[in-house]
């Protein structure tokens, strides 16, 4: 059932001047932006990062599921309760922005909680179906709840934003520069990644893969395949509501219409899955690294935004023929395709493929 | 609102037909699920490309409305069969290649569909114009056209599983593919004919369904929840299943839409199919 796992040179450890380089990267990124295309265009840009720094966070959490073998494709539906949750906290319960954010993902992971048992009783495509379905309910119920989430018409709170006073100096997470709000994302959205990290490389995911790889195998040595399906779903969903309210109190307007160009549609669910698996859904930072690079290209290309689905499907039809590990073993591949090319214009016959 | 026996008897007839058109996308997606045990997530557009052919032919060629139907059937078919060729086939076993490949597929349908054709409301012409008056009771032709049509289809494609070689061939190789395949079945070609067959019929929901409602490169979708809740209460992989699935959910939703109106009409099936996956997976009609 699932892919075939290659042994990965990268996943060894992260050298780290590369970290380094790359972090400081992530922290000059608005100012580079701004000096590059000037302060109007460089506040777009932020704007978009942000964006992709949700998206990551989403990614990151469908792919933490996958890590047991199953794909949710709820993470619309999560991002939707997380968003509403913290943004109706925040204006009808009058609670602080940094609570309702957190309680946002809590919310999503209590809807998880709730359903996780029973969803767990089936697997495979099965499980995909619950899922699938849970975001069109949680979608639906958003535009039927009018008393709660204001209906249809969706759900504007402008102005209202997470604020730290220091003495007399406050700082407001919601500026026109985009600034704060991108530094807060890093910061978030960094540490959520490295709970995830740690959770992969420990022995928690060790038994995640056993599960993936065999789950009956891994239930006769005494796994609890259950409950540690269970468990990730719940954590993931949680990180993925916590991006839902870092979402809401960026743009600071929730719909729960169906149109394809809402975030909390179906459609982003298949963005997420694209993304992670056109980066590697192999590697920890395969879906780092796709949505960044599907979102910066989609925003790059905003002329041909209508042909924008036909190309996101076509890559991911070629990535999985043809690069199923994904963009980061790009330099795995390569070489590879270097030498096929090489052995074809000598004219000999092509060997097995290389994976 | 005062709703009378009147308004609910035919809110189930509406119910009913409407179930018609259900059973055309969900014959497809049970069988696909039975055969090849993937869940084919570009159903819903090879439905959506049906009834585009079918606007296509009639509409902007004016061909005959019957006519146009029978060739888009044939068309969706040949796509179909190619689709199954060059993207389903070669990733056999692969859960999520399965999954991607065709939200892929699903993705491009539409996008080629939103550019070729310009935008507006589209509506296929009525198979046959006006309504029976029972009682009070209106039932619009075209409706009964759908379910006349569904049944009968239906009824075809179960002559044909049952009592042709290649049907019971199909049967076999979804109860037992390793068996059937000892038995000289070749799982290549029963794939491509179930992939074939299913996206004829889907090719005719469309069809009926594009003469009732507006045509639109997205109707693909709720379509395939449609077909997905009613396989998942049928039994999936059962045919007799689809067909009860199909017309119990059109009824469901079509008196849950009277009383407390249409959004929970869409919520409660479902609801319902997460009840039914979690405690009666095999279905109504479900065998395992």
């Amino acid at each position: 059932m699932t892919e075939r796992t290659p042994s990965f040179s990268r996943s060894k450890g992260l050298k780290p001047a590369v970290v380094g380089v790359v972090f400081l990267l992530i922290l000059a990124l608005p100012w580079m932006l701004r000096a590059g295309l000037g302060a109007g265009k460089g506040t777009y840009w932020t704007h978009i990062f942000i964006l992709i720094a949700v998206m990551i966070l989403a990614a990151s959490s469908m792919r933490a599921i996958f890590r047991t073998g199953e794909m949710s494709l709820g993470t619309a539906g999560f991002m939707l309760v997380g968003g509403y949750a913290a943004a109706l906290l925040t204006t009808k319960g009058g609670l602080s922005p940094w609570l309702t954010i957190f309680l946002g993902g809590l919310v999503a992971a209590g809807i998880a909680a709730l359903v996780a048992y029973p969803f767990f009783r089936v697997k495979g495509i099965y499980f995909v179906i619950c899922t699938l379905l849970l975001g069109f309910i949680l979608l639906y119920l958003a535009g039927y709840l009018d008393w709660l989430t204001g209906g249809w018409q969706g759900f504007q709170f402008y102005g209202v934003s997470p604020k730290i006073t220091i003495g007399s100096h406050t700082i407001t997470f919601g500026t026109k520069t985009n600034l704060e709000y991108y530094y807060l994302m890093v910061v978030v959205v960094g540490l959520c990644l490295f709970i995830l990290y740690r959770m992969e490389h420990s022995r928690v995911g060790l038994v995640w893969r056993s599960i993936r790889e065999a789950d009956e195998l891994a239930k006769s040595v005494g796994v609890n395949v259950t409950a540690h399906k269970m468990f990730i779903f719940i954590v993931a969903c949680f990180f993925t509501g916590l991006a839902g309210g870092l979402y809401a109190f960026h743009v600071h307007a929730l719909s729960p219409t169906s149109t394809p160009a809402n975030v909390f549609h179906f459609f982003t669910s298949i963005y997420c899955l694209l993304y992670m698996v056109v980066g590697g859904a192999e590697s920890f930072f395969g879906p780092l690294i796709g949505t960044t690079v599907f979102m910066v290209l989609r925003e790059l290309g905003r002329e041909v935004d209508e042909y924008w689905p036909l190309i996101a499907g076509a890559v991911l039809i070629v990535i999985v023929f043809f690069m199923p590990r994904g963009l980061v073993a790009l330099p795995d591949y390569v070489p590879a395709w270097y030498r096929t090319v090489r052995r074809l214009l000598r004219g000999k016959e092509v060997g097995r493929k290389t994976d | 609102m005062d709703i009378g026996v009147q308004d609910v008897v035919q809110s189930i007839i509406n119910g009913l037909c409407m179930g018609g058109t259900y059973v055309l996308i969900g014959l497809g997606l049970t069988l696909i699920l039975g055969i090849m045990n993937i869940l084919q997530f570009a159903h819903g557009e090879v439905y959506m490309i049906g009834a585009f052919t079918v606007y296509f032919l009639c509409v902007l060629q004016g061909l005959n409305l019957y006519l146009a139907v029978l060739i888009s059937m044939v068309t969706t078919a040949v796509l179909g069969l190619i689709l199954e060729r060059v993207f389903l086939r070669p990733l056999k076993g692969r859960f999520l290649s399965y999954v991607c490949v065709t939200t892929g597929l699903s993705l491009i349908l539409q996008t080629v569909v939103m550019l070729m054709f310009s935008k507006g409301t589209k509506q296929l012409p009525s198979l046959w114009k006006g309504s029976f008056d029972l009682a009070g009771v209106f039932i619009s032709r075209e409706r009964v056209i759908a379910i006349v049509m569904a049944l009968l289809l239906t009824l075809a494609l179960y002559t044909f599983l049952k009592r042709t070689k290649y049907g019971l061939a199909m049967i076999a190789s979804a109860q037992h593919r390793e068996g059937a395949l000892m038995q000289g079945i070749n799982p290549n070609v029963m794939s491509a004919m179930v992939v074939a067959i299913g996206s004829g019929l889907a090719a005719v929901g469309g069809a009926l369904g594009g003469s009732i409602f507006n045509l639109d490169p997205y109707m693909g979708g709720l379509a395939f929840m449609k077909g997905i809740t009613l396989i998942v209460i049928g039994g999936l992989g059962s045919i007799p299943g689809a067909v009860a699935g199909g017309l119990i959910l059109g009824i469901v939703e079509s008196v849950l839409a009277l009383f407390f109106g249409s959004q929970m009409g869409i919520i409660l099936p479902l609801v319902l199919v997460i009840v039914f996956l979690i405690f009666r997976p095999k279905g109504l009609f479900g065998h395992d």
